[in-house]
């Protein structure tokens, strides 16, 4: 923030000298934009004691754990899951949003550890994936009904790792349960205008889409690319409406649009060099937008699958490098036309 | 994020989710408590695997495991079904109170074809040979009359023993002696619920019992 007001404060000059912005508008546009909050040291003193007192009660309590009665430890972790959710709701009330959802998403991981301790103190046989996955959900519910970006990004987390600990792990290629989680989580960062939320949601959309289920046809990839692409569209316009999160969402829509696209070319070769092909033409417009939007990570994500693009296709061609040179120079001039055509269009209009 | 609802209404939101997940988790340790008191009781051989885990709080892995000296052949059905999901293990009584594997089958009527009590899970039959391998000798019998063993490991979800830690690795001890001929028999003492899941009771090591409770 206090970079962002110098900026706005040579940007100010230069508006006052450029006749834009009156003078004496000058200080009251500077004072709107918040200060940067600062931690002093007896603030930070307090924190540090606070986080003291909390792992010396836990150190306490470990130690004694295996002596306090069964329905004591039980009751123990039932209370500090309510006395968490109590200042949530406090600091709701008080209208400290960061508090909230502090509390909110530490409140999530007590609920996942309270029902691994309650398997445990009672010998309850479970699943570990079921028990994550009602992790998940709990963390869900909370961050719903607190709006607390923590306990949603907890949600997304618990439920990829409820995924993860099936019986063939990441590679079962049975993330059904992300699948669905993640694009929920995607919206609600746009909804709620949350950039960490976005962060942790896109790539576990990504993931989930991509291996939510085995033994998937070319067809059914090329599919999820365009599914992947429509996401790609609806992320881009709401990054145009400047709401927040959507950028981030963008481009890991672009990303799974390039993979799944990819996948459908390496996971057959039904489509053969022609896939190669269009998989780098693709690459290519990809950049060109990410540096048409500034979009950096489209850009990034477009200039990889550019180099796995040509890389494939090295690997089909094995080492007949004459046949790759007239491969890239084709789409070199395809390029270079299409470059053209609408620079063109650009100086007419 | 920055258009929040009304305060009192989120602060009645978090609260009341509070409540139903607290009331959700008391609900599934009331549901499992019942279930195991009204399942049907079975006395299961078993035997220490793995050690303890620090990570996960002090325990003594268990492994539900016959042994058939007489070289008896594996019980029908269970390569089957063995690492199949929502599979079934038939139990039959034995003697000395015990119950023993006696078959599998995909669903609860299949399993039952092969004994009165089932439960959801499955097992493994693997049958080893006590003495060396003889040596090529012409004059040596054409078939293989050495000594066999068969194992039995059951899988139903009952894998470990939460005690506190002089417990825990007394009980671990105990059953670590149980391929020897004079250690004391040790049982897990297992509930059959209604919905064929087996829940840990107790385990009974020489004829002392410890059985789980809420205290």
């Amino acid at each position: 923030m206090a970079a962002y007001k110098a900026r706005l404060s040579e940007d100010l000059d230069r508006w006052i000298a450029q006749g834009l912005v009156a003078p004496e508008s000058r200080q009251p546009i500077l004072d709107s934009v918040a200060e940067a909050r600062r931690i002093d040291a007896g603030l930070a003193l307090a924190i540090m004691g606070a986080v003291l007192a909390g792992l010396a009660a836990i150190a306490f309590v470990a130690a004694n754990w295996d002596v306090i009665p069964r329905l004591a430890r039980f009751a123990l972790i039932l209370g500090v899951f309510a006395a968490t959710c109590g200042g949530a709701a406090w600091a709701a009330l008080r209208g400290r949003p960061l508090v909230r959802d502090v509390l909110l998403g530490v409140a999530a991981l007590i609920y996942a550890g309270a029902i691994g301790l309650t398997g445990q103190i009672f010998d309850l046989a479970g699943d570990p994936q079921a028990a994550l996955r009602g992790a998940g959900l709990a963390a869900a519910l909370l961050a719903l009904a607190g709006r607390a970006n923590a306990a949603a990004i907890a949600a997304v987390a618990l439920i990829a790792l409820s995924d993860f600990a099936g019986p063939e792990g990441l590679f079962g290629l049975q993330l059904r349960w992300l699948a669905i989680a993640a694009p929920a989580g995607a919206l609600l960062a746009l909804a709620w205008r949350s950039r960490s939320l976005a962060h942790l949601a896109g790539p576990a959309l990504v993931l989930g889409w991509l291996f939510a289920a085995p033994d998937v046809r070319p067809e059914g990839y090329l599919a999820l690319a365009a599914a992947f692409a429509l996401a790609c569209a609806a992320a881009r316009w709401a990054s145009e409406q400047e709401r927040r999160a959507a950028g981030i969402i963008f481009a890991w829509m672009a990303v799974g649009a390039l993979a799944a696209f990819a996948a459908a070319g390496l996971s057959s070769e039904v489509y053969g060099l022609l896939h190669r092909l269009a998989w780098l033409i693709i690459s290519g417009g990809v950049i060109a937008l990410g540096l048409h939007d500034r979009a950096g990570g489209v850009t990034a994500a477009g200039v990889l699958s550019a180099i796995a693009a040509v890389s494939a296709i090295l690997m089909d061609l094995g080492l007949g490098l004459m046949t790759a040179a007239g491969v890239f120079a084709g789409c070199a001039i395809l390029a270079l036309v299409a470059g053209g055509l609408l620079r063109r269009g650009r100086v007419k209009a | 994020m920055n258009q929040l609802s009304n305060p009192r209404a989120l602060a009645l939101q978090i609260g009341a989710v509070a409540l139903l997940l607290m009331a959700a988790l008391v609900g599934l340790l009331v549901r499992e408590d019942r279930a195991r008191a009204g399942g049907q009781e079975v006395r299961l051989a078993m035997e220490a695997v793995d050690p303890r885990s620090l990570l996960s709080g002090h325990y003594a892995a268990l492994q539900l495991v016959e042994r058939v000296t007489d070289g008896a052949p594996c019980p029908p059905e269970l390569e089957a079904h063995y690492g199949q999901d929502d599979s079934w293990v038939a139990l039959s009584p034995a003697a000395g109170g015990v119950h023993r594997v006696t078959g599998a089958g995909a669903t609860r009527d299949d399993a039952l074809k092969h004994g009165p009590v089932v439960v959801r899970g499955q097992a493994d039959c693997r049958q080893a040979f006590l003495a060396p391998p003889r040596e090529p000798d012409e004059a040596a019998p054409p078939t293989d009359d050495r000594p066999q063993e068969t194992f039995i490991t059951l899988d139903i979800g009952v894998d470990r023993f939460y005690a506190d830690q002089t417990k825990a690795e007394a009980l671990e001890a105990a059953l670590r002696r149980q391929g020897d001929a004079a250690a004391p028999p040790a049982f897990a003492i297992v509930s059959i619920g209604q919905d064929g899941r087996g829940r840990l009771k107790g385990v009974e090591v020489g004829g002392a019992r410890a059985d789980l409770n809420w205290f």
